[in-house]
């Protein structure tokens, strides 16, 4: 009897026997849930994104009723038309790559521009929806040798959600500058446009 | 024959090939310079400025004006809201009028016979038929860190091509939920669409999206997409490698 007693375990180490093993119990499964929940990240993101709205993609554009094309104008034609637009005629596309800025319509037959004037020209700041956008033109010997940007986005108004997810598994790269030559580029179009017309307005200084 | 013309604030190029008409091409921009007085919030005089300034009402505009907010509203509801030409207290529709208007100029060239052309808005861009060599055209993406080099090149044809993107010259995106943890945030969103209209609009929503868009836009049919973060990592819907050339 005192023999079987003494084999059993006191009340004491059976109670942190227990709670013991309830730890180890609670930890494992503690551990496994965040194995998992890192391991299904990429699958819940794309879960997240499968529950983005569907969407009808119609074949046609659709039209307004009754757009048509307006009557042809001969760009030029009136010379004291507000701003009319420049118009250059370009040759086919050669070896290298079309660059922005577009060379100076220099050659233009529609609207006479005269040579830009050397030196700095700064086009005014213009809102790029996501950020300002604001270049500096430097003429050298009339033409236009260098655009930079005094201000650009960097920062976004529109930031709306950022998740914390892993990107799922989609084919990714470093992205490479290629050297071969293109038809035409597309790239940011709504700091093109900021671009355009900040480099318009400097280079109108130039001519002015 | 190629011609460029700066309007609506950018460089808007159409290329035809197999045509001298030049008075064809003069009606596209007439267009574009028709489509700019109307929707331009730029010029006081235009029907959208009126709109904004309240002397008149979205449902008194014309059936162009009308169309297009039943465009752009189709677009928010499709977009789960990310696509939203109301902003700061004002209509600014210029995120659908581009789109629509590329493929409607598109548009005039195919009903004059032209087969082979390309009218690019900007860098938003629609291509049909094949270019001077009988290839598709070669479609260039503009690397987002340095504007005077490309990054890809795509054979396009009967697509539209449209990027939405910004700049940042390698500046880190703060998440404002962790401040102090830089993330990389997306920089550039090329989408590849049926038509320059669907493929501008979702490319502007998709970008808004963030990291997220890429995924919309891999689960749209019809539709493929080359993202750039703001460390200059790529990532590819499943499908885009069938554009890509280099």
């Amino acid at each position: 009897m005192s023999q079987r007693q003494s084999s059993r375990p006191s009340p004491l180490l059976r109670a942190v026997k227990k709670y013991s093993v309830s730890a180890f119990v609670v930890c494992s499964f503690t551990a496994y849930a965040v194995h998992e929940r890192m391991l299904g990240a990429d699958a819940a993101a794309l879960a997240a994104a499968s529950q983005a709205p569907s969407v009808a993609v119609a074949r046609e554009v659709p039209m307004p009723p009754t757009l048509t094309p307006a009557p042809r104008q001969i760009a030029g034609a009136a010379p004291g038309v507000t701003p009319s637009p420049m118009q250059i005629a370009a040759p086919r596309p050669t070896a290298a790559p079309a660059m922005l800025p577009p060379a100076p319509p220099t050659a233009a037959p529609a609207v006479a521009l005269g040579p830009y004037k050397d030196g700095e020209y700064t086009g005014p700041v213009v809102d790029a929806y996501f950020g300002n956008v604001q270049v500096k033109a430097t003429i050298q010997n009339g033409q236009l040798a260098d655009v930079s940007f005094l201000d650009f986005p960097n920062h976004r108004r529109t930031s709306v959600r950022i998740n914390n997810y892993a990107m799922p598994y989609l084919t990714s790269e470093a992205i490479q500058v290629q050297s071969a030559r293109v038809n035409v580029i597309s790239g940011a179009t709504l700091t093109s446009e900021a671009f355009a017309e900040s480099l318009q307005a400097a280079l109108s200084q130039a001519r002015s | 024959m190629k011609t460029t013309c700066i309007l609506m604030g950018m460089p808007i190029t159409v290329e035809v090939l197999g045509s001298d008409d030049e008075t064809l091409v003069e009606s596209v921009f007439a267009f574009f310079r028709q489509v700019d007085e109307r929707f331009s919030t730029y010029k006081e005089t235009s029907e959208i400025s009126a709109i904004n300034a309240g002397r008149l009402r979205p449902e008194d505009a014309s059936p162009e004006m009308r169309a297009i907010f039943a465009m752009a509203e189709q677009t928010r509801r499709e977009t789960d809201g990310y696509f939203n030409i109301w902003r700061d207290g004002r209509y600014d529709p210029a995120g659908i009028v581009k789109g629509w208007a590329i493929a409607a100029a598109a548009g005039i060239l195919r009903r004059a016979g032209c087969a082979h052309f390309y009218v690019d808005a900007g860098g938003d861009i629609e291509a049909a038929g094949h270019n001077d060599e009988g290839e598709p055209w070669r479609v260039g993406i503009r690397n987002p860190f340095d504007i005077r080099q490309i990054v890809k090149v795509l054979a396009i044809s009967g697509c539209g091509v449209a990027t939405s993107g910004t700049y940042i010259r390698g500046q880190h995106v703060y998440d404002p939920h962790a401040p102090g943890r830089p993330i990389k945030e997306i920089v550039s969103l090329t989408v590849v669409g049926p038509n320059i209209y669907e493929a501008d609009r979702f490319a502007t929503a998709a970008f808004a999206m963030g990291r997220r868009g890429i995924l919309f836009i891999e689960r749209l049919a019809g539709f493929e997409g080359y993202m750039i973060d703001a460390g200059g990592q790529a990532t590819l819907t499943t499908g885009f490698g069938r554009y890509v050339l280099s």
